[in-house]
């Protein structure tokens, strides 16, 4: 895993983009920081949404959320990529025991969810509302009456990226190799990251 | 410009005639004597103080046109520092016309660098004012690097930091004059423009039929120079006496 931060990683796309062929005074990614700024979260999310495609790589961008809970629901964290979420695992707060909740896709089976498994919880996400509600192993469904607390949910995402620039956050260092590839690529409106993709596809094949 | 105010008023002096010195070596000693004062005159068209403000009137050209020429070397002996301004502002600042010392500015602004940093005076780069502004309002916190830009457009700066100042040239005419008069300081331009100013002086110094030609012929030099240092140059040439000179005045 690699400690780095967002000033980094712009910094590092902006060094590739700019040096692509002509001369440095003359390229019009001098002064690109804000451009980049804009894509940062978009490259990150992208280059997630590439390594899905691949199981091999999903343990680069498989990140820990923390989620607190009010009556079995909570906010999905907006850095996880949500057509992934069928995949996420849970686990107690210090990820040192994993809660056992199986993928419940329609909203209306998962409410009428009762405890005929005892070692089995379900889990729902609504996208749309940007909740993910629980039922633990053994519990019924209780809209008023639910699980309160913290849990960790382990999923394909982006790293939560850090509110300054200074701020350290952790990613691999492959994905995070790919991002400022991915990062540098749009900066030179490469669209849609082609170079990323070739390689993700070359590997797939 | 290691020559001081007297020298070039002495050269401006002898070419019309103005030193007292009857004879050579008199007139020697007067072109040498420092500080000048009117005692040195016996011009009753251009008294002491009428060469103090030709030369400083001149040398304000200089200034303006040297000023006025983004990236012309001689801007560093003008140069100067605004007040400090405040930023983040959606309606920006406007500019100021006078320096921290209260000078009047003059010319093309130069860099612009915010004080707000550990590291002091970080310069600050120019974008187009849309984006300047997209930083400034930063709607729902999006941006979160640290930005150090600025937009200027007709008399107002907008800039992405707390508070900046900006690099100036100043021409304060009032205290030129105080120098000039008192020989002390120097004509804030490189040596190489000694002549220039001496010769855009003698331009000033006619009155009717009183060194006319003499005034046409040195003018045409020094607008010439005007004209050079406006674009872009640092050495001027030589003056060049036209084929038919002005000796016979005076």
């Amino acid at each position: 895993m690699a400690t780095t931060t967002t000033a980094e990683v712009i910094m590092r796309a902006l060094a590739m983009a700019q040096g692509v062929g002509m001369d440095g005074h003359d390229s019009p990614l001098l002064d690109a920081e804000q451009t980049a700024e804009t894509l940062l979260e978009h490259a990150f999310r992208h280059v997630a949404g590439e390594y899905a495609k691949d199981p091999r790589k999903h343990s680069s961008v498989m990140q820990s959320y923390t989620i607190t809970f009010t009556n079995g629901a909570g906010t999905l964290p907006g850095q996880t990529l949500s057509e992934h979420v069928t995949h996420a695992s849970f686990y107690n707060s210090d990820e040192s025991a994993v809660v056992l909740l199986s993928y419940c896709p329609f909203w209306f089976d998962f409410v009428r969810r009762k405890s005929t498994r005892q070692l089995l919880g379900h889990y729902a996400v609504d996208v749309g509302s940007g909740q993910v509600a629980i039922i633990l192993p053994g519990a019924d469904y209780d809209a008023s009456g639910g699980f309160a607390g913290d849990l960790v949910m382990r999923t394909i995402g982006i790293p939560v990226l850090p509110p300054g620039p200074a701020t350290t956050f952790t990613a691999d260092d492959c994905y995070l190799d790919d991002v400022v590839i991915a990062l540098a690529a749009a900066l030179r409106s490469e669209a849609p990251w082609a170079a990323l993709q070739r390689d993700t596809e070359a590997e797939g094949a | 410009m290691a020559l001081g105010w007297h020298n070039i008023i002495a050269r401006t002096a002898l070419r019309v005639n103005a030193l007292t010195g009857a004879q050579s070596a008199a007139l020697n000693t007067t072109f040498n004597t420092r500080p000048l004062t009117q005692t040195q005159f016996k011009s009753a068209v251009f008294p002491f103080l009428a060469h103090v403000h030709a030369v400083v009137g001149v040398a304000g050209m200089l200034a303006e046109a040297i000023a006025s020429t983004a990236e012309h070397p001689g801007r560093a002996r003008l140069h100067a520092v605004t007040a400090e301004l405040t930023g983040n502002q959606v309606d920006g600042v406007v500019l100021p016309t006078v320096s921290a010392d209260n000078d009047p500015i003059i010319g093309l602004f130069g860099a612009v660098r915010e004080t707000i940093e550990t590291v002091p005076k970080r310069p600050l780069t120019r974008e187009p004012l849309q984006r300047v502004l997209t930083l400034i309002v930063n709607s729902n916190s999006f941006y979160k690097q640290t930005y150090y830009k600025y937009a200027m457009r007709g008399e107002r700066i907008w800039f992405t930091r707390p508070t900046a100042v900006i690099d100036c040239c100043v021409w304060n005419e009032t205290t030129r004059l105080s120098e000039a008069t008192s020989n002390t300081g120097a004509p804030p331009f490189a040596d190489s423009l000694a002549d220039a100013l001496m010769y855009g002086a003698l331009k000033m110094l006619m009155r009717d039929d009183e060194f006319l030609q003499q005034s046409q012929a040195f003018g045409a030099y020094f607008d010439s120079v005007i004209a050079l240092l406006r674009g872009g140059q640092v050495a001027v040439p030589a003056f060049v006496e036209p084929a038919q000179p002005a000796r016979a005045e005076g």
